[in-house]
């Protein structure tokens, strides 16, 4: 059993989130496929106490990323993850306070944002990748699987980052 | 000292500022994206540092697939190979009456004062990657600039032309199918020599005929292959058969539709056609 007094680095997060996206799925599960990157920089955020340090290059790097492996244009991606995570830094007192329902609320609608943003986006540069409705089920599928990850996590009995922690940390 | 991160601050380093500067930087990024080749740098130098993760990704996958090759099934392995020789032979005959056509053609062209297109270059891939989502059919292929892939070459599979690149990175490529709803494909009838476009629908199994007149000597069964206009596509490769045909669509235009000759979801190798 993983100690209680371990944090994990937030690179191990943003290789498992890399890897996973990139792997292939067959094309009927393509809708089932979360965005692996999202959902494990959300999970990083409680579960990696070094993020703190380096949440904005995490999330510019694996929005750079997320560009280079969708062929979406460059900066995209990276704005959605930038946005993520100021919306991460400046609600942390909501989020660190949530039972845990509120808590997969509010993660969710940070997921339908990123959607939004993309979809914007994509309006703007004049492509449609992706219309509204498969964004959502992407933004549902997301929160599910962050859900899973995120109780998996607490049985397996890693450290969770507080408030608390991150202030002192800071 | 501990800041205070919870309220808008815009002082240098706080979270919003933070926030302000990255946004714009990725925006500007954007743009640069759109305008040309400026971003083009970064995108392959993240592009080669993802090569490791794909390698070891596609290391295990292979992995997973040799161990599922060496348990599959003794008959159903023994009817494909029957198959396929059936197949070869097939192949072979034809073959055999290629190379005269092929003389007699060149022949022919001298004849009649024609460019020949030279003999075709080719580049055996694999794909690592789909997206085909209605609105977007690509897949990325396992080879790259440094396997001298090029832009707008010709990516073939074995039931026919799958479709073209559109961005090459060092190491591996970005096809657009021809099943993509941006895509569209010169094509010629087998039996007609009747000249068409073919648009793709998103769906991963047919193409749109859109500009065919209801008089139009068209018939369900008709094979097209790309008619080379435009220089793209090299002229001969097959495409699709028609599936539909309805002359009784309202507009000018009959409504027609070409399936084609292979299922998506069970393409893994291509080949390049450089142009």
């Amino acid at each position: 059993m993983a100690s209680k007094n371990k944090s994990i680095h937030p690179i191990l997060f943003f290789s498992a989130g890399i890897f996973l996206q990139i792997l292939p799925v067959r094309i009927d599960l393509i809708f089932f496929q979360p965005r692996w990157v999202l959902v494990l920089f959300l999970l990083s955020y409680f579960y990696s106490l070094n993020l703190y340090r380096f949440i904005y290059l995490y999330a510019f790097v694996s929005g750079l990323f997320l560009d280079v492996i969708y062929g979406s244009p460059l900066g995209q991606h990276i704005f959605g993850m930038i946005l993520i995570a100021f919306l991460l830094l400046k609600s942390h007192r909501m989020i660190g306070q949530a039972p845990l329902i509120q808590l997969v609320i509010i993660l969710a609608s940070f997921m339908l944002i990123f959607e939004l943003a993309m979809l914007v986006i994509d309006g703007f540069v004049g492509i449609l990748n992706l219309e509204i409705k498969d964004r959502f089920i992407l933004a549902i599928t997301s929160c599910f699987w962050w859900f899973g990850l995120y109780l998996t996590f607490s049985q397996l009995n890693y450290k969770k980052v507080t408030n608390a922690s991150r202030e002192s940390f800071r | 000292m501990t800041r205070k991160f919870s309220t808008f601050n815009f002082s240098i380093g706080s979270v919003s500022t933070k926030f302000i500067l990255l946004t714009v930087v990725s925006i500007l990024m954007i743009y640069l994206d759109q305008q040309g080749e400026a971003a083009r740098g970064l995108r392959e130098k993240a592009s080669l540092s993802l090569y490791p993760i794909y390698s070891t990704l596609m290391f295990f996958v292979d992995g997973i697939q040799h161990i599922d090759d060496y348990f599959y099934d003794r008959t159903r392995m023994i009817e494909e190979i029957e198959t396929l020789n059936q197949q070869a032979l097939i192949d072979s005959v034809r073959l055999q009456t290629l190379e005269y056509t092929r003389e007699q053609n060149s022949r022919l062209s001298e004849l009649l004062n024609l460019t020949l297109f030279p003999d075709d270059d080719y580049t055996a891939a694999r794909i690592v990657d789909a997206s085909l989502n209605p609105y977007e059919h690509r897949v990325m292929i396992d080879a790259g600039a440094t396997s001298g892939v090029q832009e707008s070459a010709m990516v073939v599979t074995q039931g026919g032309v799958l479709g073209q690149i559109m961005r090459v990175q060092p190491l591996n490529s970005l096809a657009i199918l021809l099943t993509d709803p941006d895509h569209a494909l010169p094509l010629i009838s087998l039996r007609t020599s009747y000249r068409t476009i073919a648009f793709g629908m998103g769906n991963n199994v047919e193409l749109v005929l859109p500009f065919i007149t209801p008089e139009t000597d068209i018939r369900i069964g008709d094979e097209f292959v790309t008619s080379g206009l435009g220089g793209v596509f090299h002229p001969g490769y097959f495409v699709g058969r028609i599936s539909f045909f309805s002359d009784r669509s309202e507009g000018s235009f009959a409504e027609v539709r070409l399936e084609i000759g292979y299922k998506m979801n069970e393409v893994n190798e291509v080949l390049i056609i450089q142009n």
